[in-house]
């Protein structure tokens, strides 16, 4: 049996009935959702004045951590900034062995890192009204003058927390959520965007 | 039936005929029109009744401030009650009721109460209905029915409702001449600006009255400010947004009604939508009320505020009067006596209390329309029951305190009134600004403000149009220039100079006889205060108006005092002999409207009310037809039932098969800290009451928690994966309140240590492998370590690659059985559990539940944190001594030794068994050592945990008694709630294999 065959995310069950709501099925609808279950999640803590960590985790990930609140840096792996001594670094596939070697790149230095890839999962949010359908639930300024490209915040949507982090140029939005709260979000979502029209791939 | 209708004029869409219901009867209105201008077009003078007299009621305003006119909007479960008909706005087949007056508004059976007015004084419930104290409860079904405006559907809302989170620069509340002026002058400078208004359009006062700016008429104007904001990408436009609530941090809390006004919205259209508004700076410019006058039967139908005529005629073409008199104590009035005039009504006479009358601006006004004026006058009473016929006029000295005789009538069936303005000051005073008294305007207006808003218009005792077009800007620049914007050279607007006499205060007209034995001169029409109330309040000693207003209910309907409030205390400083300044007003709190429950509500409803968290096994098991148990936000399985079992007999096979052969349970619920850092034992041996330090690698323990009150917090298994790493298990609920409580010292109090917590509940799931045949259920899928007891004995853990997965593997037992606990990454879990499941078949492997899972543990004597403790239970009454770490300290240690924990006689973790061998009794059943002592008889503990046991073949239970520990082998009487008694025998709580020899095996 292959890896990926075994590997089941947990919204697979949402997407089986999942479809467009709230305009018809063939308008795009202002506000698209895709799921990626299958990222790899590193939690990262260390002090950034420690340059042996600040230098392990450059020479590992081939970038610097963001040492700007709310900001992340993106090449390989996105790293988020979480809190002043902590990060969540994402690499967009799933690698065997890698988070061993980044953790044994950690060892000589107070850092530590915990793997909890299979804790989060990325709802990735693009269209004219996905600002709109995060303002819905979300209570901080997402309006590009204070939250820009290369920009994240961990705060609450409706009910959960989240991470939400602005990638791209033109209304796209990852939102990674911790597993057990991805359904009630997703559901949320379907709820919350049907007004301007929403559809799940 | 005659029709009120102009023949042009207004706003209304005379080409859009909208037929509505009122009360059974189908009249007809225009698109545009309000439910308010429609029943006056449609000449309909009574729309309800009086709260406690019954008295006839007409329409009184047009706005916010309406206390009559007080609806039920809608059919069948999408009805609205108490809905204003002056803001509700017509649409195609409406149908209202009035919320008062049965049979019907024009024959109201409960009228007779008025005729005795006298007795139904201030207070009269609470002076009448005392006593006997035994009746109130027959009193209350008759005074319950008769209160309370409307009726609240049965069924749950159709409707769909939605919250939205704004931030701005520049809040403009009110989009009246000096907000639509604040908005654009922010709005030039690139400020974000958000521009609320509870009205279907903006303008304000624009839409009513007659004039012009900058030498043009006003509408144009209008047309073109408005255009304008629309189209500033910076700006949003809300209108039917009412902003009700104004709270720290500059949040404002606004209801847009988005479709109200279609009646049924189609499809998934938000029927109102809560806007939480954070604004950096917000401009008030709500407006101000028009105040009555209080003269003898001045709620009769046919009475009206003089600007409500005006928006009346002005704003929807209805003319509601053919004659009329105005009765005013200042000047703006009389344009609304002259549009009245204009649109083709007579006018009698504009009757004056000043003894010098009004401006040159308004009186040549006046004049040039033919209408007589009559200054140093009163109205004293008006004569007609369902409609004005004639008012009472007479001259007056000015001196409020002389009653007068000599009236003459004039016919009308309209009575304009004015008595002033009130400045809507309510956002300003729930934002904790202060009011103080304007001297000349007679009107309280914001003074100090504690947050980043300024009010400016009316609503700031600015009158004239000019003041209100260049304060309103200069806010604009200002609030803007306080967000960092750069701000150009002011505007200058050009309007038309009036010249004004100043307002003669009239807080209550003199009568016939003194104010106290007079007719009714109502204050607040919605509960029927009058002047006499507020006097005979002051005459039995209520000084405050905060009193006052509780004792005679003044300011306490659905429009919240917006109309009475003023006078009233106007009365209240005559009565008082004290300046109005010093009695106050009451307090301002949200909300300045009603609003829905289902705006509050908003999404948060059905599935989505709170988050339902699922396990990665949990398609699985609602494959199987587990029912669910709710635990914190979890679902958990509760039982498998099999070929119709119920409960009883699926429980009882699932023990069996964990303590005969094999059993599996999802366990991923149970919430999971990683621990690193070079600290993290130094922290653990603070939090923990073991010896944390002494643990081996690879060892696990199980270990519990106290708060600094030396009681249980939580509990769970630890395991030292390193020399300074371990990972940590909570209960299933308390995994959240475990880590904050860990961070929260971490932070706090000890901040150098250097110790990193994460969260992997949600990386991790948990599955146990339970039963004499786990070992060789692992060993058949596949294990890459040796699971024999010399190299992997009970409490320790191990990295292992479990049929090709990779998992952490614990050898730990909640059952006192051989198990096993499998950690998988979650993703992975499914494929897993399947992979088990499927081998397990040889050993007949059965999934088992939460209620099993109780069971097991419950014949090992083991205790749920939060079933067999309740947050008053120490470690001692658990007899979990060997816990207690005597080499060190640690959290709640010092508290033990509290003269109070440690009594002897405290409540003890105990187990019991029924002394028939059958009765199961229920968890929370009291204990009592003599049950045929009198009530209330003594109790000496209860029951916690209680369940058939199917391998001992009875009855168990565990609880608390009092000296538990000490009563072993007595007996004591659970006193069931069905009256009867079962003997239990106190026993030790560990009912099962007491040696613990088979999860060593």
């Amino acid at each position: 049996m292959s890896d990926s065959l075994k590997r089941h995310h947990c919204l697979e069950p949402f997407s089986e009935d999942s479809a467009t709501i709230g305009s018809s099925a063939s308008a795009e609808p202002a506000i698209r959702v895709t799921f990626d279950g299958h990222r790899e999640f590193y939690n990262l803590r260390g002090d950034p004045a420690d340059a042996a960590f600040t230098d392990a985790v450059k020479s590992f990930t081939g970038q610097s951590i963001p040492d700007k609140a709310n900001t992340l840096s993106y090449r390989e792996c996105t790293t988020c900034w979480l809190g002043p001594d902590e990060w969540l670094v994402v690499y967009p596939s799933f690698e065997a062995g890698r988070f061993e070697k980044f953790s044994t790149e950690l060892d000589s230095t107070d850092a530590t890192a915990v793997d909890v890839s299979h804790g989060y999962i990325v709802l990735c949010l693009s269209g004219d009204s996905a600002l709109d359908l995060l303002a819905k639930g979300c209570t901080l300024d997402l309006h590009l003058s204070s939250f820009n490209v290369g920009d994240c915040v961990q705060t609450g949507i409706a009910r959960t927390a989240a991470i939400i982090a602005n990638i791209a140029e033109g209304d796209h939005y990852e939102v990674i959520v911790r597993r057990t709260f991805a359904e009630y979000l997703a559901i949320w979502m379907r709820h919350a965007g049907a007004e301007f029209g929403i559809g799940f791939d | 039936m005659t029709s009120r209708r102009l023949e042009s004029g207004g706003f209304v869409d005379r080409g859009k005929v909208f037929e509505f219901k009122f009360d059974g009867r189908t009249l007809k209105g225009f698109a545009g029109d309000t439910l308010a201008s429609a029943l006056l077009a449609n000449d309909v003078a009574v729309v309800s009744r009086s709260f406690k007299y019954h008295r006839p009621r007409g329409i009184v305003s047009a706005g916010a401030d309406e206390p009559n006119a007080i609806m039920q909007i809608g059919k069948d479960d999408a009805t609205l009650p108490n809905l204003r008909a002056t803001q509700t706005e017509l649409y195609n087949n409406m149908v209202a009721r009035s919320t008062k007056g049965w049979p019907s508004v024009n024959f109201d059976v409960s009228a007779i109460n008025a005729l005795f007015g006298r007795v139904f004084s201030a207070g009269f419930y609470y002076k009448t209905f005392m006593r006997p104290k035994r009746l109130w409860r027959c009193y209350e079904r008759f005074i319950r029915s008769s209160a309370g405006w409307g009726s609240a559907p049965a069924g749950n809302d159709p409707d769909e409702y939605a919250h939205r989170n704004a931030h701005c620069d520049v809040l403009v509340v009110g989009a009246g001449p000096s907000g639509l002026a604040a908005a654009v002058a922010a709005s030039r400078t690139g400020a974000r600006v958000i521009l609320v208004d509870e009205q279907n359009e903006f303008g304000g006062s624009l839409l009513s009255e007659d004039t012009t700016i900058d030498s043009v008429p006003a509408m144009q104007w209008l047309e073109k400010t408005v255009a304008e904001l629309s189209n500033c990408e910076t700006v949003q436009c809300l209108t039917r947004t009412t902003a009700f609530g104004y709270y720290d941090d500059n949040f404002v809390a606004a209801v847009e009604r988005c479709a109200d006004h279609l009646g049924k919205p189609p499809g998934q259209t938000v029927r109102e939508r809560l806007w939480r508004i954070c604004a950096r700076e917000v401009v008030l410019a709500q407006g101000a009320f028009e105040r009555p006058l209080a003269f003898c039967n001045n709620d009769r139908p046919g009475v009206m505020m003089a600007s409500a005529v005006q928006t009346y005629v002005n704003r929807y073409a209805v003319l509601p009067g053919e004659r009329a008199v105005l009765f005013t104590n200042n000047d703006s009035a009389y344009f609304a006596a002259v549009a009245f005039k204009k649109a083709g009504g007579l006018l009698a006479a504009i009757i004056d209390s000043r003894q010098s009358g009004a401006g040159v601006t308004a009186v040549t006004n006046a004049v040039d329309h033919g209408i007589p004026i009559m200054n140093g006058h009163l109205v004293t009473d008006v004569v007609g029951k369902k409609r004005v016929r004639k008012a009472q006029v007479a001259q007056w000295s000015g001196d409020t305190s002389q009653t007068i005789k000599n009236t003459v009538s004039i016919e009308c069936d309209l009575l304009m009134m004015s008595g002033g303005w009130s400045p809507a000051v309510h956002l300003h005073s729930q934002a904790g600004g202060k009011n103080i008294w304007d001297e000349t305007h007679h009107c309280f207006v914001p003074g100090e403000t504690l947050q980043q808003n300024r009010s400016v218009g009316a609503g700031a005792g600015q009158w004239s149009l000019m003041e209100c077009l260049q304060r309103g800007g200069d806010a604009g620049r200002t609030t803007a220039e306080a967000c960092g914007f750069v701000v150009q050279a002011g505007q200058t607007y050009e309007t038309p100079q009036d010249q004004e006499n100043p307002i003669e205060p009239l807080w209550r007209v003199p009568a016939s006889r003194s104010p106290d034995r007079c007719a009714k001169q109502f204050l607040d029409f919605q509960n029927d205060t009058s002047v006499a109330d507020v006097r005979l309040a002051v005459r039995e000693g209520y000084r405050s108006i905060e009193h006052v207003k509780r004792y005679t209910a003044l300011g306490f309907g659905t429009d919240q005092g917006k109309l009475g409030n003023i006078n009233g205390m106007g009365v209240l400083a005559e009565a008082l002999e004290v300046p109005i300044a010093q009695v106050g007003t009451t307090t301002f709190r949200p909300a300045y409207t009603p609003v829905t429950f289902g705006a509050g509500a908003g999404e948060d409803i059905g599935e989505i009310y709170d988050p339902v968290r699922k396990t990665a096994m949990h398609e699985w098991h609602e494959m199987q037809g587990a029912p669910m148990e709710v635990v914190g936000q979890w679902l958990r399985p509760w039982y498998f039932p099999q070929y119709g079992e119920d409960i009883h007999a699926a429980v009882a096979r699932e023990c069996m098969a964990a303590r005969n052969s094999l059993a599996i349970m999802d366990a991923s619920t149970l919430g999971k800290i990683d621990v690193q850092g070079r600290d993290s034992v130094a922290l653990l041996e603070r939090i923990y009451t073991h010896d944390v330090g002494r643990m081996a690698v690879g060892r696990c323990a199980y270990g519990i928690m106290l708060g600094e009150d030396g009681l249980l917090m939580d509990d769970g298994v630890m395991a030292r994966l390193g020399e300074q790493r371990f990972y940590l298990t909570t209960t299933t609920g308390g995994a959240a309140a475990v880590l904050t409580w860990l961070e929260r010292w971490l932070q706090t109090e000890w901040p150098e240590l250097d110790v990193h917590l994460t969260s992997t509940t949600d990386h991790w799931s948990t599955i146990a492998v339970v039963g004499p045949k786990s070992r060789e259920l692992l060993q058949k899928v596949g294990c890459n370590v040796s699971l024999q007891r010399e190299n992997f004995p009970f409490m320790t853990v191990k990295d292992a690659e479990l049929g090709g997965f990779p998992v952490q593997l614990f050898r730990v037992s909640f059952s006192g059985e051989l198990a096993f606990e499998v950690n998988i990454g979650s993703n992975y879990a499914m494929a897993m559990w399947e992979l088990l499941i499927d081998a397990g078949q040889e050993f007949q492997i059965t999934p088992y539940g939460t209620e099993t899972l109780h069971v097991l543990r419950a014949e090992k004597g083991f205790v749920i944190v939060g079933q067999d403790t309740d947050g008053s239970v120490s470690p001692v009454d658990l007899k979990m001594n060997w816990l207690l770490s005597k080499n060190k300290d640690y959290l709640g240690k010092r508290s033990l030794q509290r003269a109070d924990l440690v009594r002897t006689d405290r409540k003890q973790f105990v187990g019991f068994v029924p002394v028939d061998g059958k009765t199961v009794v229920a968890e929370g059943t009291q204990l009592v050592n003599d049950p045929l002592l009198p009530v209330p008889t003594p109790m000496c503990g209860h029951i916690t945990s209680s369940y058939a046991s199917a391998c001992l073949g009875h009855p168990i239970a565990l609880g608390l008694l009092q000296s538990g520990h000490a009563r072993i082998g007595e007996q004591v009487v659970a006193a069931q709630s069905d009256g009867t008694y079962v003997d239990m025998q106190v026993v030790s709580p560990v009912f099962y294999d007491p040696k613990s020899e088979r999860q060593n095996v």
